[in-house]
């Protein structure tokens, strides 16, 4: 077998990788050292020499990046991968089930005419090709593809992998690219990047998310009073997201936000499988509902049937009571 | 101005867990009788941008357009219930092709007999694969932009101006039509179809074209080795006492002795 | 409301069940015969034709044939004939066979989901020309100015919120205007419920009697299964006193259909059908049938039990009554279906004889006389004392009822009468609370996870369709007198009694989203309190051919 090449759609901020794209980087790690071959990450926004440190340390061998950052547009951003695909005849490319990695993936799968699997937990190489396994059915189902055609391009989903432990004795380089900024079709008007509660649902230890069972916005003030108490951050059912009461950065599930906490205290959430895809990997599920045949006591490891509204103060008064 | 929206027909995503059930010998979903299949509701909430748009734009004509089996006729039939003007049946497997390449393939055919359209609406995936690929290959196919994850769609002076949902916010993009646009949860719950447009739906126009009328091979790009439901190992405790303040004292103990808080 | 929300037919027909959709297809039969134009609108509150639908069922096919006589050639539903008939005694640890009374011999008959047949049923209405509505419930009657004619029904309002003001989504609902319209509500429909009340239509028939049924699917792995097996059974769990047992009928591709039906005339506050079901399934003969396997639906329906004696007045002007709303059950054959379709087709013949010699009678009057003449009438009658003659007991009503049946042979110049359900409920000084034994999740199973596989569902910002007409009732007559028997004879945990945290104080919840639509409450409780209305559209169970 041919070394291969693997690519990674690295994002980040102007200091730091996201930890979606060191689980990238680990699973390209994983697919390519058997045939000895190669990890690039691509890093087209916001970065610094901390960032190609992080990347080398989790596992690249190489670091591809904009000399200056890029301001998102899939056109550009597409015809800029799509380029390095071939220049460096990557055979795999990891992106993170995000925003922009979904919305980049299949761009570029269509331009190269490669395969693709999207929303995966895990991939590997089987008989020379990738193999993913991915989520579907809304969380009830997995599929494991074979991906026939190349280059094979991959959404992994964030939570699935554990990042390699950094490895600061490792060396790379970074080269820098230049942005294809003429395909650009689209354009910005306004970007609001409301808060950043969105990204720390992500990495938080303690988790506390409320569904349509809280019956309106109000319900997650008391939701958000437990959390300062816990140093947790708030989550939110798609439901609840979809009819307003809080803006979607919040969302936890299929198609929001992946959680991976030790605890995650489930509020008024009835568990639609969705709903469930997303909080998974959460170590123990602590369910509050008045709903008895919600789904979401299947999935929890403790359940109290009962109104939230009566039971979130006293929780909070135990709390404090054992704090004080 | 002429509107495509893409929909899908799927095994209700809304059915008892308990009721899903995978045929591992054959890789598939065990279809549960006498459940009627649904509208991919991501689907069912592009029609509703596009009847939104229509509101707006009372010229505006929206035809629903599906791959699949005669049974998806239902959903065409959902679409012309919640205001849409027209639907095409591009004639194929039940539930469509698994298999992305292929479906955007034909779609992408068929759509270039509807021409000369303006926008294309579809859900930002399909609830059942939930792979989220078709509607950006639809767009490379016919050369048009694209922009993913709608939650709001307006058109105005031949552009279309999209409030896009990023993982941390928001962001607001304009492109030029014709376009294509997939619209996410977000848009908030669907109309219902309402009776009098029910009863219109089976004098609005149906067409119905044979896949080899449109069908371009596109080859396999993938193959399914298998599906399989995960496995839970999760038995739940319920905590009890006889008063919100005990059940809370008894949870908290709980969580403390667990050292998750 | 606008012109524009009214919509005119010649009949409209409200269910879609295997009444409605016999009366429809028999029209549009007519129409084509004699080349006239009968337009059909039937209105049905499930979002699809069958979704609703729960019965046994094994049924006889004498109505279909007469409707369709080449069903099997078109593909009918009817897979499996009834083969070994099995009539059965259970003690809590054994069971005697039983000769099986020639009512219930199932020779000629076929195991089917009814829900099946009605989606079948409805493809062949809708190839004739009849415009079904599934999902569009008719909600309230449009009566002339009099208030003693009916002019057709109007679909419910969607999108009102809980505290009943308009919400974004608000869509007013449509009036429905017909020359006649059928009610085919089934079992204690609504609507036909506020017919009884302001038209009398119950002034010269005893009071309706009722029964509930608790069915369940299973996909079951044993070597005790044998397709068109049928299995009643009577005794345990129930006491003598409580009329009710059991059917189990195997049908094909490893199916089993069980269920568990009970008199809601039944005196024990502290009694559960829905426990009982469960009990019944844990006894020893029974057992084994379900081991390994798999549970895959669950549901409930009240159904009619009064037979010959509750017949209400069938038309009226405006409109007549057919099916399970006007309680044509044969309750000792336990089949509802053959009875209710002739009455739909018989109903449609009148109706279509009516407009064509135009007469400007607005109460088909002709249609009572055709059933009266027709075997529905002869079934009926033949059969109306042996239901009542269990109010003696398991064992008087069975002896009464082989006297009966081998020696009058249905022909006693006698006619028990029958009694109101709600009025048979003891106070709870009576009796004990029954305990139950706790659910294994393998063969019996608790009440919310059953729910669950029903497939119900109701927005939750809409007004509870479950109404109380004096809320105060609940708490100071039934939790006092009653120990609150909702809270058990629903088989969908919709009512609950919950206590203040910190005064104690008790109040009805009403987890009126579990609703399974088998208006139970409705017929039981006690003060007749609660009215079970239709909730907005597209609301209730979605059986998987149930």
């Amino acid at each position: 077998m041919s070394a291969l090449r693997v690519l990674v759609l690295a994002e980040s901020s102007a200091t730091e990788a996201t930890p979606i794209s060191l689980e990238q980087v680990a699973l390209a790690r994983k697919l390519a050292e058997p045939s000895g071959g190669q990890v690039s990450a691509i890093v087209l926004g916001p970065r610094s020499s901390d960032v190609d440190r992080q990347l080398i340390s989790g596992g690249a061998d190489k670091v591809y990046a904009a000399e200056e950052s890029i301001s998102y547009d899939p056109d550009v951003w597409v015809a800029t991968i799509s380029h390095l695909v071939s220049e460096t005849s990557a055979g795999v490319v990891i992106f993170g089930h995000t925003s922009s990695g979904s919305d980049l993936a299949p761009r570029l799968a269509f331009r190269l005419s490669g395969s693709i699997a999207t929303n995966c937990e895990n991939a590997a190489i089987e008989n020379g090709m990738i193999v993913a396994t991915r989520v579907c059915y809304g969380g009830k189902a997995r599929s494991v593809l074979r991906l026939s055609r190349n280059p094979a391009i991959i959404t992994l989903r964030p939570g699935s992998l554990t990042p390699l432990a950094p490895d600061t004795s490792r060396v790379g380089e970074t080269k820098s690219i230049s942005a294809n900024t003429e395909k650009a079709r689209s354009k910005l008007l306004e970007r609001k990047q409301e808060d950043v509660r969105g990204l720390r649902l992500e990495t938080a230890k303690v988790v506390i998310g409320g569904g349509r069972g809280l019956g309106g916005p109000e319900g997650f003030k008391l939701l958000e009073q437990l959390a300062s108490k816990l140093g947790a951050v708030v989550g939110a059912s798609r439901v609840a997201c979809d009819l307003g009461w809080c803006p979607p950065s919040m969302q936890i599930g299929l198609t929001g936000k992946t959680i991976t906490p030790d605890l995650y205290i489930a509020v008024g959430i009835s568990g639609a499988s969705q709903h469930m895809a997303g909080c998974a990997g959460a170590k123990t599920i602590v369910a509050i509902n008045s709903d008895a045949k919600a789904p979401i006591f299947a999935d929890a490891s403790i359940g109290i049937v009962g109104d939230y509204k009566e039971l979130l103060p006293k929780i909070l008064d135990e709390i404090q009571r054992l704090n004080s | 101005m002429k509107i495509l929206v893409c929909v899908k027909q799927i095994q209700d995503p809304e059915i008892a867990p308990g009721l899903f059930k995978v045929d591992e010998a054959s890789n598939s979903v065990v279809a549960v009788p006498g459940i009627a299949q649904v509208i991919s509701p991501y689907d069912e909430q592009a029609i509703e941008a596009a009847l939104r748009i229509k509101e707006k734009t009372p010229e505006a004509k929206v035809v629903v357009i599906t791959l699949g089996a005669a049974s998806a006729r239902d959903v065409l039939k959902h679409g012309l219930s919640m205001g849409a003007d027209e639907a095409v049946l591009v004639e194929g497997p039940k539930n469509g092709s698994a298999d992305g390449f292929v479906t955007a393939s034909v779609l992408s055919e068929a759509i270039k007999k509807l021409a000369p359209f303006d926008l294309i609406l579809t859900g930002r995936q399909s609830a059942d694969l939930d792979a989220g690929v078709v509607a950006c290959g639809l767009a490379e196919l016919l050369g048009i932009p694209s922009v993913n994850f709608a939650k709001s769609v307006d058109v105005s002076d031949g552009n279309v101006v999209v409030d896009r949902v990023l993982d941390n916010g928001f962001e607001k993009i304009q492109v030029q039509l014709p376009a294509l646009v997939t619209v996410s949860n977000e848009m908030g719950p669907a109309r219902k179809p309402n009776l009098r447009e029910t009863m219109k739906a089976s004098r609005k126009p149906m067409q119905s074209w044979p896949q080899n009328d449109v069908n371009k091979d596109a080859g396999a790009s993938q193959e399914l080795i298998r599906l399989y439901v995960p496995i839970k190992e999760k038995h739940c405790e319920i905590i009890g006492g006889t008063s919100a303040g005990e059940t809370a004292q008894m949870l908290v103990r709980k969580l403390r002795d667990g050292r998750l808080i | 409301m606008s012109d524009s929300d009214i919509m005119e037919f010649d009949v409209v027909i409200v269910g879609a069940g295997p009444a409605g959709l016999a009366a429809a297809i028999r029209i549009k039969q007519l129409a084509q015969s004699t080349s006239t134009e009968v337009s059909v609108c039937v209105l049905e509150k499930g979002t699809a034709v069958g979704a609703h639908i729960l019965s046994g069922a094994v049924i006889d096919p004498r109505a279909l044939s007469e409707l369709i006589p080449d069903w099997k050639e078109r593909g009918a539903p009817l897979n499996t004939i009834a083969a070994e008939d099995k009539f059965v005694f259970l003690t809590e640890k054994s069971s005697y066979r039983l000769p099986t009374p020639p009512q219930m011999n199932n020779h000629g008959n076929y195991i089917v989901s009814v829900g099946a047949l009605c989606r079948w049923l409805g493809e062949q209405a809708e190839a004739l020309g009849v415009e079904i509505y599934p999902g569009f419930p008719a909600a309230r009657l449009l009566w002339d100015q009099s208030g003693s004619e009916i002019l057709g029904v109007a679909t419910g309002d969607a999108g009102i919120g809980r505290d009943g003001s308009k919400t974004d989504n608000y869509q007013p609902g449509m009036e429905i205007r017909a020359r006649q319209t059928i009610f085919a509500e089934g079992c204690r429909g609504s609507l036909t419920k506020k017919l009884f009340e302001q038209l009398s239509l119950r002034a010269n028939c005893d009071p309706q009697t009722y029964g509930i049924g608790i069915k369940e699917l299973w996909e079951v792995d044993s070597p005790l299964f044998q397709p068109g097996t049928v299995m009643h059974t009577i005794g345990w769990p129930l006491d003598s006193g409580t009329y009710g047992g059991s059917f189990l009928y195997h049908l094909d591709q490893n199916k089993i259909a069980v269920g568990f039906v009970i008199g809601l005339d039944y005196s024990n506050p502290y009694l559960s059908p829905f426990d009982e079901f469960q009990r019944f399934k844990s006894h020893p003969k029974i057992r084994p049938m379900f081991q390994g396997g798999r549970r895959i639906g669950y549901g409930a329906r009240a159904l009619s039990e009064g037979g010959y004696q509750s017949i209400p007045q069938l038309a009226f002007a405006g409109g007549v009554l057919v099916g399970d709303c006007a309680g044509l059950l044969n309750v000792p054959k336990i089949k509802g279906t053959h009875t209710a379709m002739k009455s739909g087709m018989l109903a449609a013949e009148a109706i279509v004889d009516h407009f064509s010699k135009n007469n400007s009678d607005r109460t088909v009057s002709d249609y009572p006389k055709r059933l009266a003449s027709s075997w529905v009438w002869d079934e009926l009658y033949l059969a109306r004392n042996i239901r009542p003659s269990f109010r003696a007991g398991l064992f008087g009503g069975l002896m009464y009822s082989a006297v009966d049946t081998y020696v009058l042979r249905g022909r006693a110049p006698w006619t028990f009468h029958n009694h109101a359900d709600h009025l048979q409920l003891d106070r709870r000084e009576k009796h004990t609370p029954i305990s139950y034994p706790k659910p294994d999740g393998e063969i019996t199973f608790d009440k919310m996870s059953s729910v669950a596989l029903s497939n119900t569902n109701h927005e939750r910002n809409q007004p509870v369709h479950l109404k109380l007409r004096d809320p105060a009732i609940a708490i100071d007559v039934n939790l006092q007198n009653y120990d609150a028997p909702e809270q058990r004879y629903c088989p969908a945990g919709v009512y609950e009694i919950v206590r203040n945290s910190s005064t104690g104080e008790p109040t009805l919840l009403i987890n009126a989203e579990n609703c399974v639509h088998c208006k139970t409450c409705d017929i039981k409780d006690p003060t007749q309190n609660i009215d079970w209305a239709v909730p907005e559209p597209g609301g209730g169970p979605i059986y998987p051919d149930m």
